[in-house]
């Protein structure tokens, strides 16, 4: 698996590498998937640019007007600590928390999960939820898309050549507005979602449902939005019987496969329940945020 | 196309000629022969490879010797004090927290992380954050045993009155 490591100390120079490598360069933040996809010979490279002496592409920043601004090589373990993130993002920090071990959290970045591209990746239903950007760069310039438009499929980025994440923003939550993740695996820790869903919430002051936003994770080839059950919960209020209509009418949006971790019906069960669960927790979060 | 990396592991520095694309755990166990970390899956789902990088716990097989240059390296050898095992040590044999044995440096090393971060675990967050570490063979329960018994002794050494938590 003999590949170069190339340790840029700026982003002008790891971004000059990459347009410089082209494909065969790859962008190495934890390693935790690039490592493996390298030592399992799926793919071969002839220098992996390493972005950990990059200065700011880590660590989180909050603005009480702007919200959460981290950089795309945070790790896991960094968002299940920071106290803002805790605070203001529960589905967030719910993702970081399932996500493998420990030890492995030190290590694995956001950046590195998105990039990635799995239909699995715990932390794509939470920032697409609360409606997260990504801010991309490249040699020629900088440009912003909606995490929500960022894959494009298994795998597959809207990166092109030369291009990297640098940094991640997360709108602040409006006032009575809360938000939470949910993930089914057969086994609690160390495994992969068969399902999980994101959903942020906002309440008017009449206790109804102002605003929503839905995510779906695992059973869809690119981010999914739940955008009928979105528009069945807006302006109503959150009985179980719409909380359960929205729950069906997810579970009808998906595109799930049949795989060794489960059937495709299976998955749409699932997807009903979580979907179900998840918007009644948000919106008591919601609840809850406005009382304070 | 070699390079020569300086590694400090457990407070002694060295240099290490390796090629870049080299794991710690392989410079580790054949570049200085320091063979306590284990090579369970060389996949990041096992943990047996855990090593604290500047106090940090970490899957050894999934970093790149170079990032973990002019860090503070610790492995399995280097948590016993001086000549007598550390409380964890002591505990995993006293409790039966070890059988087979692959899985322990791993564990000692998370669970020293652990007792760190957070002096009184209860049972929750011993599970937590040893979630990781992969055991074929204990069914977990003597693992959990031996960290709470360590903590105790570690909390009565530190001259802290010994508190009992339930989960
Ligand atoms: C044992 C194990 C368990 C796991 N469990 C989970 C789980 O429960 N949930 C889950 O979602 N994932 C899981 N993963 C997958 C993996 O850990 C995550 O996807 C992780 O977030 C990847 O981040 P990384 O920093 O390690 O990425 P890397 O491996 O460094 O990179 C991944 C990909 O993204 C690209 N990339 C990385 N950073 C950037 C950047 N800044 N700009 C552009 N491209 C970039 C790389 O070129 C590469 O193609 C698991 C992995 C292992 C080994
Ligand atoms: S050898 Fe590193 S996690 Fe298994
Ligand atoms: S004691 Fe054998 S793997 Fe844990």
């Amino acid at each position: 698996m003999a590949f170069a490591v190339l340790e840029p100390a700026t982003l002008t120079e790891a971004l000059s590498h990459l347009a410089h490598e082209g494909d065969a360069g790859a962008a190495l933040a934890g390693g935790t998937d690039l490592l493996l996809r390298i030592r399992r010979g799926g793919r071969k490279y002839r220098s992996v640019i390493n972005l950990k002496f990059v200065p700011g592409l880590t660590g989180l920043a909050w603005d009480d007007q702007r919200g959460l601004t981290m950089g795309a090589l945070t790790t896991f373990r960094a968002i299940e600590h920071d106290p803002h993130a805790r605070r203001h993002y529960h589905a967030l920090v719910e993702a970081a928390r399932v996500i493998a071990g420990v030890q492995l959290r030190n290590l694995a970045t956001v950046g590195g999960n998105i990039g990635n591209a799995s239909p699995s990746a715990d932390s794509v239903p939470p920032l697409v939820a609360l409606g997260a950007t990504i801010e991309i760069a490249s040699t020629s310039g900088m440009r912003v898309v909606p995490v929500e438009s960022c894959i494009t499929g298994p795998g597959k980025t809207v990166l092109a050549p030369g291009e990297i994440f640098t940094t991640i923003h997360i709108p602040a939550p409006s006032t009575r507005s809360g938000n939470a993740f949910s993930r089914f695996s057969p086994r609690a820790a160390m495994d992969i979602g068969i399902a999980s869903v994101a959903a942020s919430v906002t309440l008017d002051t009449d206790g109804r449902c102002a605003d929503c936003r839905i995510a779906l994770g695992a059973v869809s080839p690119i981010p999914l939005r739940a955008t009928a059950s979105e528009a069945a919960l807006r302006g109503e209020r959150l009985t179980p019987a719409l909380a359960d209509l929205a729950g069906e009418l997810a579970a009808a949006a998906t595109r799930p496969i049949s795989d060794i971790r489960g059937s495709a019906s299976y998955r749409r069960a699932i997807v009903r329940t979580l979907t179900t669960r998840v918007i009644q927790q948000a919106a008591a979060r919601a609840a809850a945020a406005g009382a304070r | 196309m070699t390079r020569q990396y300086l590694l400090t592991v457990n407070g002694k520095t060295s240099f290490v000629t390796t090629t870049p694309d080299r794991s710690l755990l392989d410079t580790l166990r054949d570049g200085l022969g320091l063979t306590g970390s284990k090579k369970g899956c060389d996949e990041g789902e096992c943990a047996s490879c855990t090593v604290l990088l500047d106090g940090v716990p970490v899957n050894s097989c999934l970093v790149l010797v170079g990032d973990a240059a002019g860090k503070s390296i610790v492995t399995i050898e280097g948590i016993a004090e001086a000549d007598s095992p550390h409380p964890l040590q002591k505990a995993f044999v006293d409790l039966g927290g070890v059988q087979c044995g692959y899985c322990t440096p791993g564990m000692i090393v998370s669970a020293c992380a652990l007792l760190r971060e957070q002096p009184d675990p209860t049972d929750e967050d011993i599970k937590f954050y040893l979630a990781g570490n992969i055991c074929r063979c204990t069914g977990y329960n003597k693992i959990t045993a031996a960290v709470r018994s360590a903590a105790e002794t570690m909390r009565a050494a530190a001259g802290s009155a010994p508190t009992r938590r339930t989960a």
